[in-house]
């Protein structure tokens, strides 16, 4: 029985509902708390991320590396520190890279990436000899084809410049998905993984690698499992580790600890609520007999 | 009835261009992987129309809405002006701000955009922290082993957990790569097999969803 129903509530009951808007106090404490007054926790580097990192530094001289930034906005927080690591991660490399989006704001989110570490001054590239950014497609898996099958029907101009692919050095002997070595993509949902296993990496077997959401990863991983996915990091955590790895500590470092102090208070409440709700049940089959 | 209004025709449509696309996966013929390359450009075209429909469709429902006073019309006459100012500012003139690159445009996106969807992505955190005090409750043995997991998972994920005990970790990876992964293959492989059966249906011709509702 409760206050409700004319009775009043016990301590058990009364924490098993604290006004949301306290909760919603509390998160935004701890989010605030560790940003203004860093607590620097420890960052261990996991499995996923080392793999990811491997792999790319194991890419050949010369290899054609296609980048996708199949992300909006929303995603940014989580994805944009592991887009740009891993584009400063590709441009310390001698590979070709190819920059592209199937997702309208992913191009502008590349565009920024790309200004954000200056290649021609931060590691000697040419746009459009080591690097380019051939722009969005909006045709989802359909697009994700017809790049596979002719680059230049998905892409006809460059994002930066507007001028046709053809007339750029890097494009020299790219015709279709066989032409490129690598396939990375960074996204936030459809069209991403799934949609580039089935038009690229089982007809073409091209090595495929994936950046990708926190809530992602059960989607993700049997791809990874079953091979389709050479390597995949995914979430903060990883985007943190990862950067670490590639040598440019960044945001992702930075919003570790705000990572954890919330973990923590989202376990609380589960473990407050699973409390009100036992000891509540417990006084409840007392009082019934 | 006129031959042109028969649901045979689309059905035919729909059948002759599955196989188009169907047969170069598994036969090559040069002439008709050509053929299945153009359909593809084609379906380029048909999206941009769609687009142009969808953006009508949504003048008219929003206008109708303003001009009924019905409630919450306010909203959609929002809808309105940022979609069509949005729209305008996005024409190619960078010499006047609009279109990609341009200074109105870019800073719209940097400064509007970007900040409004990422907020709206982070405050699923504050739901999430509710949601998880309110509902994640040990109620059944499968609640439990959700919330243990659940629980398990989180502290592996932040840096915290490590601090605490390095266990959380391996545990982490046995959770995704033994329950997980046999779950979502599951439902992976059953969904492939939906879609695998949905693909045959329409191929002869029995699906009949996309089509004025299903009806005849």
């Amino acid at each position: 029985m409760s206050e409700r129903s004319g009775e009043k509530e016990s301590f058990w009951e009364k924490i098993q509902w604290i006004d949301t808007r306290i909760l919603y106090l509390l998160m935004w404490v701890v989010v605030i708390w560790p940003l203004i007054s860093p607590i620097n926790l420890p960052i261990g580097i996991g499995r996923e991320s080392k793999e990811y990192y491997d792999v790319i530094k194991e890419i050949p001289p010369g290899s054609k590396v296609v980048l996708s930034y199949d992300m909006s906005f929303s995603g940014l927080p989580e994805l944009g520190p592991m887009s740009i690591a891993t584009l400063h991660q590709l441009l310390g490399m001698d590979v070709k890279v190819y920059i592209c989006a199937f997702w309208n704001q992913g191009s502008n989110i590349a565009a920024d990436d790309i200004e954000a570490l200056n290649p021609e001054v931060n590691y000697g590239k040419v746009y459009g000899v080591d690097y380019i950014h051939i722009g969005y497609n909006p045709r989802s898996e359909v697009g994700m084809t017809q790049f596979a099958s002719d680059v230049y029907t998905a892409f006809p101009n460059d994002f930066i410049n507007n001028r046709p692919l053809g007339t750029y050095e890097i494009m020299e002997g790219v015709q279709t998905a066989a032409d490129f070595d690598v396939l990375i993509s960074i996204e936030s949902g459809t069209p991403g993984s799934s949609e580039w296993v089935r038009q690229w990496v089982q007809p073409y077997g091209i090595p495929f690698l994936v950046g990708a959401l926190g809530v992602s990863v059960p989607g993700v991983a049997p791809y990874k499992n079953a091979g389709q996915i050479v390597a995949f990091i995914a979430g903060l955590r990883s985007a943190a580790e990862y950067e670490l790895l590639a040598g440019r500590p960044a945001i992702a470092i930075a919003q570790q600890d705000p990572l954890s102090t919330t973990h923590v208070l989202v376990i609380l409440f589960v473990i407050v609520g699973n409390l009100g709700y036992f000891f509540t049940r417990q006084e409840r089959a007392r009082r019934s007999g | 009835m006129a031959w042109y209004r028969r649901v045979e025709l689309p059905i035919a449509l729909t059948i002759i261009f599955c196989l188009f696309q169907m047969v170069p996966y598994f036969i090559v013929i040069p002439a008709w992987d050509g053929a299945a390359k153009t359909f593809v450009d084609w379906d380029s075209v048909m999206e941009t129309f769609a687009l142009f429909i969808g953006f009508i469709s949504l003048l008219m429902l929003h206008g109708r809405s303003v001009s009924k006073r019905r409630e919450g019309w306010y909203w959609s006459a929002w809808i309105l002006v940022t979609m069509v100012l949005y729209t305008i500012i996005g024409i190619p003139m960078q010499s006047i701000g609009f279109g990609v690159g341009g200074a109105i445009f870019e800073d719209i996106r940097m400064f509007v955009l970007t900040p409004l969807s990422a907020a709206m992505y982070a405050s699923l955190g504050f739901w999430i922290a509710s949601a998880a005090y309110r509902a994640f409750r040990a109620r059944t043995v499968e609640a439990a082993i959700l919330l243990i997991s659940g629980t398990i998972v989180m502290l592996a994920n932040a840096p915290v957990g490590g601090s605490i005990w390095g266990g959380f970790a391996p545990l982490k990876d046995w959770i995704f790569d033994v329950p997980n992964m046999s779950t979502m293959r599951g439902i992976t492989i059953g969904a492939a097999l939906g879609a695998l059966a949905l693909g045959a249906r329409t191929l002869m011709g029995k699906e009949r969803g996309y089509l004025r509702g299903g009806g005849e």
